[in-house]
């Protein structure tokens, strides 16, 4: 489904990516692993079409977001969902109206503000149906910035489903969070990945999660893939490897 | 090992730099200004007009002091809050128009269009350097000299008082917003864009709506000042309580002063009160409600959802309000002259052109006649009032500085910081309390009062001199600053200064060790916003017939001169303009 | 569900006080939207300036029923306004001062001077300084006053400023700002300079002699404490000037009806508003004096 062919990135002088190809198929869920600077968020980003490749080329459903215009491109970018790392909610809304933004890109400016001020409630009710899928149907209502940490997570991901996309993409979603509520959040995102049949990408520093809940997995060092295969044989070694870390 | 010094600290630093400077700048302007701060002639009683006055603050009058008023009269009650009511109503219209313009202005002098579309940059550059010229004019030409602009040709209907308010209220709110919207973190609009969400919705559902609440919180503050600048347009003739206290103290009526005063003040701490409420409930969820909602519908989510009732109940009252001001009263467009508006402004406009030139035709003798103006009055004038600004912000600096710690909910507490101080006693807990709602209210009551009352009050106690409107400009803004300063010191961070006060420090050693090094750059910030403001009114202050613009404005525009009028007029915003300047580099600088 | 309903009970218990204080204003509104024209006047607020609307409602009512036109009076905040509303048509009549009446008719071509109160054509000032200065009462110019703290009255009073600094320039030579070698400044009107000498704020002034003669009659002022240490030689001051249009807008003649209404005036309360007993008529003549004054006194 999507197809990455020799890309590079450049910013100035310094290379974040470095002629990466990839070809990912629909419904996969990779877990993308690699030491700071590996050019993970780069990657990530660069799908989301917020940086554009200095050379190569990204395909997906045979389109490419640096040849096709305007309007198409609002297409493609409706069609992948990024929660990046700081998760971009809007801090004095409430939970209904964040998610509600998930789909701004497939609405006029006008719907947008009607549905800030008054959601209809056949929208309400998907909306309701997500949030019990994430665990928190209690939060609807309350503004954003009453919620912890873990809460604000679900709520992102409650938005990237309701955008109704093909792919999600997280930008280590868990990083800063303690093993407990990393679990249960890699559980609840995969999970509903699966039920709603989306791609997911997912970056992280935790070989066991990344074994545990992804089925392949993705490596990058220095802006280069150096692993593309399945978790199951990514070894201990291949990971001490990668984060250049003495042998134990 | 290494057996060199380690490097010495810079002896000049920024803020050792700032410091200097200050008393540098202070020093220079005391000594400008000379320390009599009465000048009084060694009369027999020459404080008897002090006495006189503020003995009359204990009885407030509640009927006319006028022998001479004819029979069937309405009561002095009804006609002050005639004139309070009349006030409230120019400053809700003015506002009204106001809002609206601003925000439109402030959207289109925003500094985030300009990393936009790279062909249409140009243009959006045109665009935003004319919007911020137009704003920077509009907001440094004050409210009462518009007024006296207006009514040569607009006619002294309330429409005159509710435009001049309007425009420089317009430029500050479209200043202020699009500072507000510049400062917002990116991160939420650029998201909306990657969704596939446009610019415009990126801005509406992002950006804007995370600058609401500051928005909204300028907004009520902007109210309160329309209102007093309303009561102040009064001194101009319009039918506000400004009016009524001129006239009360003109014929010495003093306790009919007090009475408008008392209303004046009382009128503006409530309007400041519900500004301070508001804001709280602004910029902190309401709480959430107790119970178990997991398993509750929508519909009963939304009867239990977080909210505070008095939000709408403010807006609702407030949009009322404007809709009554509007409505209610005298007609607002009340036109009586047989000379139509465009013929009274074309021959306003024609004497604003320079005398020489009007009557010899020829352009070049404007120059001989600006710079005749700038020598014998211009400059004395403006550097008069350059000199009255600085000198009251900087004695406003100095007090309120020293005393915004004891306001501080936080430092002026029995336990400091949050750090308990031995044995609980209610009596020092209750003290301290009541030390800060003290300093509190002694800067909301201070800021109340329009500069340009104090400084009319005074006059007439302390003598006709530059101290009066000096000491009134410091009034004024020792109770602006003291409340700010007290502010920022309750939401800076604590960490510092709770370690050092749990370690033993003393509240005063926790608040300078602690607090003050690091919110200093903050502190100074506030300084420099002032000092653009306190010039705007030290050249109206001079309207009480000091020498400083405002006295120049107000004989040239008492003898119908106008032309050389709009030259004193145009110095005034030249000024403006310089600070205008200087705030800008130095915002940019301090991030 | 509660709140709102309080919100509308508030909101119409606003909406209700709100009309009930401003229904004669209302009134009024409505009636001059009716396009028939108004007489409206005014006066400089030389003295005793508060609820000048209330106090000169009788010489309105008057006129009315004397002209049978509606008239209305609008009250100036200080001596410059009520020329420029005169210059600009906001106003058609006007009490004047010499000093403004001859600003309004420079303004206004073919505007006349109507009528005077009869002491106003020997209208004179008085130079008044507190006690403790030692002056005394004399038959010539006090140039002693020229060290002391000085203050006029409103920078284009008659009584107050102008006539006084003619006088002065007469007498020394010079302007005052050469002669004084203190800082002089204007209190605004009669009764403050009064005040501010009384109580010793300003050692001297110039204010109208009536103003003195009245709080002195009043026991407001006591003549030993704030001595009066020089009359001025008589002048032309106070008179009603008419605007031109009044005979476009209520008919030919119209000047002169108005003129022979207020001389019959007997109606005590309307004569008391402009504080005379009687008035007689005048002409712009009797002010050229006063013009000539006018362009030899300078304050640069």
């Amino acid at each position: 489904m999507l197809e990455l062919d020799s890309i590079s990135l450049h910013f100035g002088q310094h290379p974040a990516l470095t002629g990466v190809g990839l070809s990912i198929a629909a419904g996969e869920q990779i877990a993308l692993i690699g030491p700071s600077g590996s050019g993970k968020s780069s990657l990530l980003k660069l799908i989301a079409t917020e940086y554009q490749a200095s050379s190569g080329s990204l395909s997906m459903g045979g389109l490419n977001p640096d040849t096709i215009d305007a309007k198409a491109l609002k297409k493609w970018r409706q069609s992948i969902s990024y929660i990046p790392q700081h998760l971009a909610l809007i801090p004095n809304l409430n939970v209904a109206q964040n998610i509600l933004l998930g789909q701004v890109g497939q609405q006029s400016t006008l719907a947008t503000l009607g549905n800030l001020v008054r959601p209809n409630q056949v929208q309400l009710e998907r909306v309701h149906t997500l949030l019990h899928e994430v665990g928190i149907p209690e939060k609807l209502y309350h503004r954003a910035d009453t919620l912890s940490g873990g809460q604000l997570q679900r709520v992102a991901i409650a938005r990237a489903l309701y955008q109704k996309s093909s792919i999600i993409l997280a930008d280590e979603p868990v990083s800063a969070v303690d093993p407990s509520r990393a679990h249960a959040l890699l559980e609840c995102l995969t999970q509903v990945a699966t039920e709603h049949q989306v791609t997911l990408i997912c970056s992280l520093h935790n070989l066991d999660y990344a074994k545990r809940f992804f089925s392949n997995m993705i490596g990058m060092r220095e802006g280069r893939v150096s692993y593309q295969g399945s978790s199951e044989h990514f070894s201990i070694r291949d990971f001490e490897d990668l984060y250049s870390l003495q042998h134990g | 090992m290494d057996k060199s010094l380690p490097p010495t600290a810079p002896l000049m630093s920024w803020r050792r730099g700032f410091l200097l400077g200050f008393i540098l700048v202070t020093a220079y302007c005391l000594w400008e200004l000379g320390i009599d701060f009465v000048q009084l002639p060694p009369s027999a009683s020459p404080y008897q007009s002090a006495i006189n006055f503020f003995s009359a603050a204990w009885q407030p009058a509640f009927v006319e002091q006028n022998p001479s008023l004819p029979d069937g009269s309405p009561s002095f009650i009804n006609r002050i809050f005639g004139n309070l009511l009349t006030t409230l109503r120019y400053a809700f219209i003015a506002m009204s128009m106001a809002v609206p313009a601003g925000l439109v202005l402030g959207f289109f002098a925003s500094r985030i269009w300009l990393d936009a579309t790279k062909h249409l940059k140009p243009l959006l550059w045109a665009n935003y350097l004319a919007v911020r010229f137009i704003t920077t004019v509009m907001r440094s030409i004050h409210e009462l000299i518009w007024v006296l602009l207006f009514l040569s040709f607009l006619g002294d209907s309330p429409l005159t008082a509710c435009i001049a308010l309007a425009i420089p209220f317009t430029g500050t709110l479209a200043k202020v917003f699009s500072e507000i919207i510049d400062e917002q973190d990116p991160a939420s609009s650029e998201h909306i864009h990657l969704a596939g969400g446009s610019s415009v919705q990126a801005f509406l559902a992002a950006r804007f709506v995370i600058a609401l609440p500051d928005l909204l919180t300028y907004t009520m503050y902007r109210l309160e000042c329309a209102i007093r600048s309303s009561a102040v347009l009064g001194f101009m003739g319009l039918e506000t309580i400004g009016l009524a206290i001129k006239q009360s103290y003109e014929n010495n009526y003093y306790n009919e002063v007090w009475t408008e005063l008392y209303l004046l003040t009382i009128t503006v701490i409530c309007f400041d009160v519900l500004g301070t409420l508001v804001r709280k409930r602004l910029h902190r969820p309401a709480p959430s409600p107790r119970g178990n909602t997991a398993t509750a519908s929508i519909a009963e989510l939304k009867q239990a959802r977080p909210r505070w009732k008095l939000l709408p109940i403010t807006w609702w009252l407030l949009i009322l309000g404007a809709v009554i001001a509007w409505t209610v009263g005298d007609d607002l467009n009340q036109y009586h002259s047989h000379l139509s508006r465009w013929e009274r402004f074309c021959s306003f406009a024609k004497q604003l052109i320079p005398e020489p030139v009007r009557h010899s035709g020829n352009w070049n003798e404007a120059l001989p006649w600006l710079s005749e103006l700038w020598k014998t009055d211009g400059a004395q004038g403006l550097h008069m009032t350059i000199i009255i600004a600085t000198a009251a912000l900087c004695i406003a600096s100095t007090f309120g500085y020293l005393l915004a710690p004891w306001a501080s909910r936080n430092i002026a507490n029995a336990s400091p910081f949050g750090i308990h101080q031995g044995p609980a006693s209610a009596l020092k807990a209750f003290s301290w309390r009541v030390l800060g709602f003290c300093l509190r209210s002694l800067f909301t009551v201070a800021r109340s009062m329009p500069e340009y009352i104090i400084a009319f009050l005074l006059i007439g106690i302390l003598g006709a001199h530059t101290w009066p409107l000096v000491i009134a400009l410091a009034i004024h803004n020792f109770g602006i600053l003291g409340r700010l300063w007290a502010e920022v010191n309750e939401n800076h961070d604590q960490a510092v200064s709770r370690h050092l006060a749990a370690r033993g420090a003393t509240r005063t050693q926790a608040y300078l060790f602690g607090l003050l090094p690091t919110s200093f750059n903050r502190h100074i910030l506030f300084i420099f916003y002032r000092w653009e403001t306190c010039v705007r009114e030290s050249t109206i202050l001079g309207m009480l017939s000091i020498s400083s613009l405002g006295y120049l404005i107000s004989r040239e525009s008492s003898f119908l001169r106008y032309d050389s009028m709009m030259y004193f007029i145009g110095l005034g915003v030249l000024v403006v303009f310089a600070s205008d300047l200087i705030s800008v580099t130095l915002r940019r600088q301090s991030r | 569900m509660k709140s709102k309903l309080l919100l509308s009970i508030t909101g119409a218990a606003a909406i209700a006080s709100f009309s009930a204080c401003n229904k004669p204003a209302e009134d009024a509104a409505a009636s001059t939207s009716e396009n028939t024209p108004v007489l409206r006047f005014s006066a400089i607020p030389d003295e005793d300036t508060t609820a000048q609307a209330q106090r000169f409602q009788p010489l309105a009512d008057y006129l009315s029923k004397a002209l049978e036109v509606q008239v209305e009076f609008v009250a100036s905040p200080n001596y410059g306004a009520s020329v420029q509303k005169f210059s600009g048509g906001d106003i058609q009549l006007a009490w004047f001062g010499g000093v403004t009446g001859v600003q309004a008719r420079q303004a206004v071509d073919g505007a006349q001077a109507i009528v005077a109160g009869s002491a106003d054509l020997n209208f004179k000032s008085y130079f008044i300084a507190h006690n403790s200065t030692g002056l005394q009462k004399s038959d010539t110019f006090p140039s002693d006053i020229s060290k002391l703290k000085f203050t006029y009255g409103s920078q284009n009073s008659t009584s107050g400023c102008i006539m006084p600094t003619h006088f002065l320039m007469e007498a020394s030579g010079q302007s005052p700002q050469a002669f004084f070698t203190q800082e002089f400044g204007f209190s605004g009107s009669h009764d403050k300079t009064l005040e501010l000498v009384a109580n010793g704020t300003f050692q001297a002034g110039a204010l109208n002699f009536k103003t003195y003669e009245k709080a002195v009659a009043a026991g407001k002022v006591d003549p030993a404490s704030c001595v009066v240490i020089w009359e001025t030689p008589t002048y032309a001051d106070y008179n009603m000037t008419a605007h031109p249009v009044l005979n476009e807008q209520f008919g030919e003649g119209f000047i002169k009806k108005l003129q022979q209404a207020l001389i019959n005036c007997d109606d005590q309360a309307a004569l008391n508003a402009l504080k005379r007993a009687q008035l007689v008529p005048v002409e712009n003549a009797t002010f050229d004096g006063i013009a000539s004054v006018m362009e030899k006194v300078s304050f640069k």
